[in-house]
C-alpha cells in the first residue's frame, strides 16, 4: 500500500536569497519506507540540491538525526506510516546549520572530548586484555549503546539556552567510563563533570530520553552520576 | 523554534514558571506584612484584601503553590533514586493531587468568604 506524503523541508542555502525557506515535495511512499527513503527520492528525482547526511541507513551510524515533526529522530528509523501526511523536516535545533539539514557538530564533539572519553588505568596491562565480568559489563551496557547522533543534546532546553552545558550525550559518555570497573580515574572524571556546566545543570526534563533512537534512559544515568558525586562529596572525596 | 512538548518538559516549565511567580509573590507578601504596624494600618490593609479580585488571586496563588510543591516532590523523589520509569506516572499523580487539593481548598475558602 503506498500513499502520497508532503515533505515540508526547511532549506538553508547560504549562497541564495532568502537564505532560509520552506520547500514542499510530494512523494509516493509505501508503508514500509522511512523518512530517509523519501529524502533520497526527493534528492534523486526532484531536487538534487537538497543536502542531508546519511550513511548506514540502519540506525547504527547516527548520521541522519534531524527534527521530524517537531521531534529529533533518525530519518532512517522513522517509518512514514507512523507520521501524518504532512512531514515537516528541520535540521537539529540549536547547532549552526551548514546547508539544509546538515549541521555543524563540532561543538557537540567538543563536549564529548571534555569528559575524557577513553579508558584511564595506570596499572600495567595484563598479558592479554583487561578482563571485565559479565555483571560489570551489564552496569554500563545501556550507556555503551549510544551512537552519538546528537539527538539528545540538541533536544535539551538547557543546551538551547547555554552552549557551555556539557549536555546529555557527553554526560552519558562520562557515566560509561565512571561506572566501568576497569577505569581508575574517578576523581579526574568527577572533576570534569561536576563543575557549573556539568551534571548540576540537568533539570530532569526528559527531552533527551524521549528522543533517543537507542531508547537509552539518559536522565537515569545523569541522576546516578549526581548521586555518585554527592556520595563522594560527603565522604571528602574518599571511596 | 517549535519543539514538541512532552510530560517531562511540561512538568519542568510549569515548575519554573510557578517558582518565578512565587518568588515575586513572596517579596510582595513581605512588603505588605512590613506595613502591619498598628491596628489602623491592619484594618486598612484587611479592607483592601476583601476585594473580590484579590480573592480570585488567592485561589490562583493556591493552585500555583500546590503545583510547585508537587513538581518539587517529583524531582526530589527522582534525585533520591525512585526509578525514572515512574517519572510520567508521578507527574500524572501530582496533577491529580493538585486538582483534588485545590477543589477541597477552594470549597472551604469560598465557604468562608461568601
Amino acid at each position: 500500500m503506498s500513499k502520497y506524503y508532503t515533505f515540508k523541508i526547511k532549506r538553508y542555502l547560504p549562497n541564495e536569497k532568502p537564505i532560509t525557506r520552506w520547500d514542499e515535495f510530494r512523494v509516493k511512499l509505501n508503508n514500509m519506507e522511512r523518512v530517509l527513503d523519501g529524502l533520497i527520492k526527493i534528492k534523486e528525482t526532484m531536487d538534487g540540491t537538497l543536502t542531508f547526511r546519511k550513511s548506514c541507513a540502519h540506525g547504527v551510524c547516527g548520521s541522519c538525526a534531524m527534527k521530524i515533526n517537531g521531534k529529533n529522530r533518525l530519518a532512517c528509523q522513522t517509518l512514514v506510516k507512523d507520521l501524518p501526511e504532512i512531514i515537516e523536516i528541520e535540521p537539529l535545533p540549536s547547532l549552526p546549520v551548514i546547508k539544509d539539514l546538515v549541521v555543524d557538530m563540532t561543538l557537540f564533539f567538543q563536549k564529548n572530548d571534555k569528559v575524557l572519553p577513553y579508558l584511564i588505568n595506570e596499572e600495567p596491562p595484563p598479558q592479554r586484555e583487561r578482563i571485565q565480568s559479565p555483571e560489570d559489563q551489564h552496569k554500563i551496557l545501556e550507556s555503551i549503546t549510544c551512537i552519538m547522533c546528537g539527538s539528545c543534546t540538541t533536544s535539551c532546553p538547557v543546551f538551547w539556552s547555554d552552549k557551555e552545558y556539557l549536555g546529555p550525550s557527553a554526560l552519558l559518555k562520562a557515566y560509561r567510563f565512571l561506572f566501568d570497573t576497569r577505569d581508575k580515574a574517578t576523581e579526574q572524571r568527577l572533576k570534569a563533570i561536576a563543575g557549573q556546566d556539568g551534571i548540576w545543570r540537568c533539570h530532569s526534563i526528559f527531552n533527551c530520553v524521549e528522543v533517543c533512537p537507542k531508547e537509552i534512559d539518559i536522565t537515569k544515568h545523569i541522576l546516578k552520576l549526581k548521586r555518585l558525586a554527592i556520595k563522594k562529596g560527603f565522604k571528602g572525596g574518599q571511596e | 523554534m517549535r519543539y514538541r512538548w512532552n510530560v517531562g518538559s511540561l512538568a519542568w516549565i510549569t515548575h519554573r514558571i510557578t517558582g518565578i511567580i512565587l518568588t515575586f509573590y513572596l517579596i510582595a507578601h513581605i512588603f505588605v506584612l512590613s506595613h502591619l504596624k498598628d491596628p489602623t494600618a491592619y484594618n486598612k490593609i484587611m479592607a483592601i484584601m476583601k476585594n473580590p479580585l484579590l480573592k480570585v488571586g488567592e485561589l490562583i496563588l493556591f493552585a500555583i503553590i500546590l503545583k510547585h510543591v508537587f513538581a518539587g516532590l517529583r524531582i526530589t523523589l527522582l534525585e533520591l533514586g525512585i526509578s525514572t520509569k515512574y517519572q510520567k506516572t508521578m507527574a500524572y499523580i501530582g496533577a491529580i493531587a493538585v486538582a483534588l487539593l485545590w477543589i477541597i481548598g477552594a470549597f472551604y475558602f469560598l465557604r468562608e468568604v461568601i
